[in-house]
């Protein structure tokens, strides 16, 4: 599986150089002062995408039925994209916690505020990818498409949402840790879901 | 134990089914599986790769199920499925995180044999440098069987001879095998001990080269005397004005003069006999 991760790691930094300089630029945007939650919650959301933009990539690229005849395990390829998934989300949440706490610092506010904030980012970038994947290792990337726009659509409407009722105040806190909790419950089973699927599939 | 085993192997699809194949490909060897395109040559390929779920049968590669060998075979599909964005260099390392007998010192020894450029991307290779680098892969780990579906493909003719070559020096040790499937019969000739010819998803013929070279022959004859010859003795014909060019079997005719038959010929001849 090493291997794997090391082929989807040089992939993202080839195809998706473009998305690292987004989430570094509404990063810095969140951070000089702008307290959009917007801003805030698109680099989470966007680089949840990643493992199902690599997927693509994979099966475009004729990977997968080649990837069968190596020794690796479908379980194991699926778990890479999933654990991908983890790498990626836990970097970019990474840059905004520390971008976000610099901001408390500097400009003030909650540190309340600041842990419901990061648990919905969290959320949101493992709810957008755990839903997506299933599909996509079921019916292929093509029809998971539709799933995919489906997705990023309900999570700029989530964000919105959460916005218009008052973004994070230290009120949100409980519902935040239930929502992300639940995020990643879906994550699990969604992993288990998307191997069931891929070992059915012919290739 | 032989390399490969093949039993009533049957896969059925709308529109084509694969028929009960047996085939036996014994160690040491190199089979050659001939068909035309949609024979069925790469889902017998799948099937014994488990890509897809046979129907029926049964398929033992190396003594075993596939899904314990896969350390010690090495495949290159039609389609190479190298990431586009990744050069030489990081397949090889890739590749050493996913076999655990990768040889990192044969993969540079084939890579600079095959002449590929270490740094470039492969989605910026040629047809042929991809392939080539699809088989410095498959022969750097160390397997002892080779599963090539269309691996020549895209090569020119003075590559084709060099790979088909390395792969007719990876069997002298008696432990490599090779299985490969083509529609370009002569790159097959040079180099198979067995062949298996395909046609709609039914094996026509599956036996050792130089036996079946030596089993059948080309008569040319008249219309007449082709019908006088004992039944079973034509395996094909082909009639003109001039009169006919039979494939029969020779130890059926033994007192006619018959020449002797290319593999090509002889699976043309099946084919056109199975379609009639």
């Amino acid at each position: 599986m090493k291997g794997l991760i090391r082929k989807d790691m040089i992939m993202l930094w080839k195809y998706a150089k473009a998305i690292l300089i987004i989430v570094a630029v509404f990063t810095l945007v969140s951070f000089t002062g702008n307290n959009d939650i917007f801003f805030v919650s698109y680099p989470g959301i966007i680089t949840g995408m990643l493992p199902m933009t690599l997927l693509t990539y994979d099966e475009m690229e004729r990977f997968c039925p080649w990837c069968d005849s190596l020794p690796v395990t479908r379980k194991q390829y699926v778990s890479a994209k999933y654990l991908v998934g983890l790498i990626i989300g836990g970097g970019t949440v990474g840059v905004i916690l520390i971008s976000q706490i610099l901001r408390v610092i500097v400009s003030g506010g909650h540190w309340s505020d600041l842990w419901s904030l990061i648990l919905f980012v969290c959320g949101m970038n493992i709810l957008a990818p755990a839903v997506m994947l299933p599909f996509a290792f079921r019916f292929g990337t093509q029809k998971g498409r539709l799933v995919y726009y489906v997705v990023i659509g309900g999570s700029f409407a989530a964000t919105s949402i959460t916005a218009q009722n008052g973004g994070f105040s230290g009120s949100a806190e409980g519902g935040m840790t239930v929502f992300f909790f639940a995020a990643a419950v879906i994550y699990l089973l969604s992993w288990l879901l998307s191997v069931k699927f891929y070992q059915k599939r012919e290739m | 134990m032989n390399a490969l085993e093949l039993k009533g192997l049957t896969k059925k699809y709308k529109g084509f089914a694969l028929d009960g194949v047996d085939l036996v490909l014994p160690k040491g060897c190199i089979m050659g599986l001939i068909g035309e395109n949609g024979a069925g040559k790469t889902t017998i390929i799948k099937l014994i790769l488990g890509m897809i779920r046979k129907d029926g049968g049964s398929v033992s590669v190396l003594g075993q199920d596939i899904a314990s060998v896969k350390e010690e075979i090495g495949v290159v599909l039609d389609q190479v499925g190298i990431s586009g964005c990744l050069n030489v260099k990081q397949v090889g390392r890739i590749m050493g995180d996913i076999y655990r007998n990768w040889d990192q010192a044969e993969y540079e020894r084939l890579t600079k044999k095959l002449r590929l450029p270490e740094n470039k991307n492969f989605k910026e290779f040629s047809q042929g440098m991809k392939m080539k680098l699809g088989i410095a892969v498959a022969m750097s780990h160390r397997a002892k069987l080779l599963i090539l579906d269309e691996a020549t493909n895209g090569l020119d003719p003075v590559v084709r001879d060099e790979v088909v070559q390395m792969f007719s020096e990876f069997t002298r040790d008696e432990e490599h095998s090779v299985l490969i499937s083509s529609h370009i019969v002569s790159d097959l000739e040079k180099i198979c001990d067995y062949i298996a010819f395909l046609h709609g998803g039914k094996l026509l013929l599956c036996e050792e080269k130089d036996a079946m070279k030596e089993k059948y022959g080309i008569l040319l004859c008249t219309a007449e005397e082709l019908a006088g010859l004992p039944a079973g003795a034509v395996m094909g014909k082909k009639e003109s004005a001039y009169g006919v060019e039979a494939m029969v079997k020779r130890e059926a005719v033994p007192d006619r003069e018959l020449l002797p038959v290319e593999l090509e010929q002889l699976f043309i001849y099946m084919v056109k006999e199975a379609e009639r």
